[in-house]
């Protein structure tokens, strides 16, 4: 059966899990990280890189790289979080067609969408490496809070990259499962998600039948291990601007190793108490010599430096709490999600908020897409012990007269779902209406999001409140909204699918695969071509090692100077189609410099 | 380009290993200036001759007069692989040049300012005369191509070639960066603006008068311009770059200037290449942070250092180094001279 991967798309990291048996676990990557940065990035000589590569130059080359897509994916150009987005991003934003956003790469302008694809392409290889077959099937989580143009765009990044995401998940869903929940019990737990960028708290409500209930959802979109990174840069730049007047931020490069350093010094103390930071050739004075920078940073700094973000955390956890209406007391678990909560500070502030030690063991910056795989598993094996119901995130509804927001799907209504309610005409001989789609919480409608809006027409003409319209709102497995609207008396209906709002259009999607695949064919073949080289280099300097032997065994006869003849030939021949990168050629004359292995090897053998 | 960067523009001759003449190939100019056509550089074309390729030590370009036979053809099969046999004669050249040549000679190829070991005596007012530096030293070639070219008295008819009209044997493939021609007056090399890597601290330059204020100059345009042709001619690929950039600086338009400068570029780009041995070398650290401190090396190539992490190929740094490739090469170039990383193939 085919297997299912299961992708955490994450702000700063992605991570993609695969279930071996009964058990899910983390592939690595090819360095061995079990976590990719979600960094794709374009050198000046055109080269796209992802992932460590892309972060290690990331503000060498701040304007061609892109950090954080998922900030943007789904979201309208308009919408406060792009514009925020645009203050805190070094590389180009700008309008895209459809009111989307679109992000200038060189010469180049992407969608996010295609972006995100360009990451989930990477964790696909990783995947496929790993697992040895093409695999083609995801389940991808995104954060609760997501609407469903955010999920929708997500979807769209799976399909440019060559992905079918069966299914879209809640993160801390995702992390539950991984902790074992929804079998057996019904529990209340509160999901602490602290990542790279962002931070998330959910709390949540899980059935013993599998039923996830996000009762409440907050955070904060732009706090995360890079404001504890800052803490440190900060740190750093002042002590070094005290001693030798010099600041380092004006320099990139500094900047580029402060920050690793800042990182590597950070995760360092979450099982040391002390670590040295030594920055060799930092900067240069101006006067031909350049500066170390060796400082010792200790736990206890560390968390002085950076105490306000964890007690902001907690704040926000708190206002969580309130938002669910729930009594600390009434939290049966809480489980810790996102690199930043191995930090022994947040686990303690954790907690001391809850009155108990949060739960542990999993992996916190794994566990999401250990979750994801083992929803993927249970998706394609049928096992209905594990179906995963997920809920709506928000009320959803249409306006009707006077601006007020009519709910008909309430939040936290586990999908799929439809639910239908009955309307009438607001004006004598109205032959039209108007249905807005809307989702949130407000009973004013222009507090709420507008999904989408559709007209029905060619009702008959009649005094106010007598024809009767129903409008049906359903909600598929993936979140999907579509809504109708019928004329009861004549049957005349009309509807739409609150879907293509991800920004971008089907054509567009379709012309960003192919990109997408043909980037892939190129790579590939490159990789193809490096592996042939690097076996045909290796032969040739086994054949040209054997040379001398050779020579000396036969090459006083003819048989001896022609095969040495024929040997050099081969291996020049080998040399040109390398250099020509001809992958074919170089195939090949891999086989015949084998020959010539044998055929010298045999010559010896006798000669000796 | 920081202030504290030095560029000798007045390299040391012949002291660097020479590449293997097979590389020649790959040192021409990928994007040779115009007017290139009537240029034939099939010299080297189909002359696959088999056969022993002496390293054969000479003393000067100018005493090549050897006999060549047809086992010194630039084509010619190595026994070793390739990138042995220029990692043996690179070692070799450099075992030499440790012992011959004083430390502070740092070859031009590298980046001035990664001045050799503190640990090493330094000699920099040595660097600019060329009568400071004594005899030659001795550098080794494996076969030549062509190499009556050499024997072309340098300065007068150089200055008028154009790069195109240049054959790439010419160009010098000992050393990486340039080979100076004995002919050439050192006030020249000082008179133009050094945009590559102005020199502040060193005293050979001070006591070149005019130098430092001709520095801040814009460039003259009646004796640069041959200056540059006549160092793009002698192989002195940095020195007709910085002429380049300092012409293209005052007029960006300039198409001659352009032209050279890409030229340069590109064989400074593949001379590095050769000699670091590819862009699929892994580099790795092999001095021990404390050691490093000790290397007098600028931020520019701590910054690279820094990105080396053992498994990196000279590839993935260039991607992520910031720098020009050049620029990048340089410095790991110098690096490795200075045995501060290693390379290894995968
Ligand atoms: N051992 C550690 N100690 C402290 N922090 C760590 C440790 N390991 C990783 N981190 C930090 O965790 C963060 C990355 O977390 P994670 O991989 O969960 O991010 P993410 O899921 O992509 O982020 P987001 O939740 O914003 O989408 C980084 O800031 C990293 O420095
Ligand atoms: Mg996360």
């Amino acid at each position: 059966m085919e297997r299912v991967i299961g992708i955490d798309l994450g702000t700063t990291n992605s991570c993609v899990a695969v279930m071996e048996g009964d058990a899910p676990v983390v592939v690595p990557n090819r360095g061995g990280y079990k976590t990719t940065p979600s960094i794709v990035a374009v050198t000046e000589a055109g080269k796209r890189l992802v992932g460590h590569i892309a972060k290690r130059q990331a503000i060498t080359n701040a304007e061609n790289t892109v950090y954080a897509a998922k900030r943007l994916i789904g979201r309208k150009w308009s919408s406060p979080q792009v514009k925020n987005t645009l203050l805190a991003s070094a590389f180009t934003i700008i309008e895209g067609p459809h009111g989307d956003v679109r992000i200038k790469l060189r010469e180049k302008t992407f969608s996010v969408p295609e972006i995100s694809s360009m990451v989930l392409q990477e964790m696909k290889v990783i995947a496929e490496d790993y697992l040895g077959g093409p695999v083609s099937k995801a389940v991808v989580t995104v954060p609760a809070y997501f609407n469903d143009n955010q999920r929708q765009a997500t979807k769209d990044a799976g399909q440019i990259a060559g992905l079918d995401v069966i299914r879209i998940i809640n993160e801390p869903t995702a992390a539950s499962l991984a902790y074992g929940f929804g079998k057996g019990f019904d529990r209340t737990i509160v999901v602490y998600d602290l990542g790279g960028g962002t931070f998330d708290v959910s709390v949540l409500e899980i059935g013993s039948h599998g039923v996830f209930k996000v009762i409440a959802t907050t955070g904060d979109t732009f706090l995360g291990g890079e404001d504890f990174d800052g803490r440190v840069i900060d740190w750093l730049v002042k002590g070094f601007h005290e001693e030798h007047g010099i600041d380092l931020r004006q320099d990139r490069m500094a900047l580029q190793r402060l920050r690793d350093a800042a990182e590597k010094a950070k995760c360092e103390l979450s099982s040391v108490v002390e670590t040295e930071i030594n920055l060799p050739f930092i900067i240069s004075t101006g006067r031909n010599e350049a500066l170390h920078l060796q400082r010792t940073l200790t736990r206890q700094v560390l968390e002085e430096l950076t105490a306000d973000l964890v007690a902001r955390t907690i704040q926000i956890t708190q206002q969580a709490l309130q938002e669910a209406k729930l009594q600390i007391d009434e939290i049966d678990e809480t489980i810790l999600v996102g690199g930043m909560t191995r930090m022994p500070a947040v686990q303690r502030s954790v907690g001391k908020l809850f009155g108990k030690d949060p739960g542990k063991g999993v992996h916190p910056d794994e566990v999401v897409a250990l979750g994801a795989a083992i929803q993927g598993a249970a998706l394609v094996e049928e096992r209905h012990e594990m179906v995963l119901l997920d809920v709506t995130p928000h009320d959803l509804g249409i306006m009707t007269v006077g601006s007020h927001f009519e709910e008909l799907i309430p939040q936290n209504t586990t999908v799929p779902t439809s639910r239908a309610k009955i309307f009438t005409t607001s004006r004598d001989n109205q032959t039209a209406v108007k249905i807005l789609v809307m989702q949130g919480e407000s009973q004013k409608a222009d507090e709420n999001e507008l999904l989408g809006e559709f007209v029905l027409t060619g009702l008959k003409p009649a005094p106010k409140g007598q024809v009767e319209i129903e409008v049906t709102f359903a909600i598929n497995t993936d979140g999907i909204v579509s809504v109708s609207a019928k004329d009861m008396e004549t049957g005349k209906a009309q509807s739409i699918q609150v879907t293509a709002t991800s920004g971008l259009t089907t054509d567009e999607i379709k012309s960003m695969m192919q990109n997408a695949q043909e980037y892939m064919v190129e790579r590939r073949t490159d990789e193809a071509f490096e592996t042939e080289r690097q076996r045909a280099e290796s032969l040739m300097s086994e054949v040209e090692s054997m040379f001398p032997i050779v020579e000396r065994v036969v090459g006083a006869s003819d048989f001896g100077r022609d095969a040495l003849a024929k040997a050099r030939s081969v291996v020049e021949r080998a040399r040109q189609a390398v250099q020509r990168k001809d992958t074919g050629a170089v195939r090949e004359q891999v086989d015949m410099l084998e020959r010539t292995i044998r055929m010298f090897r045999g010559v010896v053998s006798r000669g000796t | 380009m920081s202030a504290d960067q030095r560029h000798p523009s007045k390299p040391p001759r012949g002291r660097a290993p020479l590449d293997t003449l097979d590389k020649l190939d790959s040192l021409r100019p990928s994007s040779m200036p115009p007017e290139l056509g009537e240029l034939d550089f099939s010299w080297d074309d189909d002359m696959t001759a088999q056969g022993n390729r002496p390293i054969r030590p000479l003393l000067s370009p100018l005493e090549l007069d050897l006999d060549l036979d047809e086992g010194d053809r630039p084509t010619a099969i190595p026994e070793i692989p390739m990138e042995l046999f220029v990692a043996r004669a690179m070692a070799q050249v450099d075992a030499e040049e440790l012992e011959q040549v004083p430390p502070s000679s740092t070859p031009p190829s590298s980046n001035p300012s990664l001045t050799g070991p503190p640990t090493m005596p330094q000699g920099r007012s040595a660097a600019r005369s060329i009568e400071a530096y004594g005899p030659l030293p001795t550098f080794r070639t494996s076969n030549s191509p062509d190499l009556s070219l050499l024997r072309r008295p340098p300065a007068p008819l150089s200055s008028q070639l154009d790069p195109l009209a240049l054959d790439i044997s010419e160009m010098d493939q000992n050393h990486p960066d340039t080979y100076l021609t004995p002919t050439e007056p050192p006030e020249q090399a000082a008179s133009f603006k050094s945009t590559v890597a102005p020199t502040d601290d060193d005293p050979e330059r001070h006591t070149e008068a005019d130098a430092l204020s001709v520095i801040t100059l814009p460039p003259d345009e009646d004796s640069s311009r041959p200056t540059m042709k006549d160092r793009y001619a002698m192989g002195d690929f940095s020195g007709a770059l910085e002429i380049a950039e300092g012409l293209l600086s005052s007029d960006p338009s300039d198409l001659d200037a352009q032209r050279y400068a890409t030229s340069c570029r590109d064989v400074l780009t593949q001379m590095y290449l050769s000699r670091l041995g590819g862009l699929d070398q892994v580099i790795s650290v092999v001095l021990a942070a404390e050691e490093l401190r000790w290397l007098n090396l600028d931020h520019r190539a701590g910054f690279l250092l820094s990105l080396v992490d053992g498994v990196s190929t000279i590839e993935e740094l260039l991607d992520i180094s910031g720098m020009t490739r050049l620029d990048a090469l340089r410095i790991l170039a110098t690096l490795r001279e200075q045995r501060a990383i290693l390379l290894s193939t995968r």
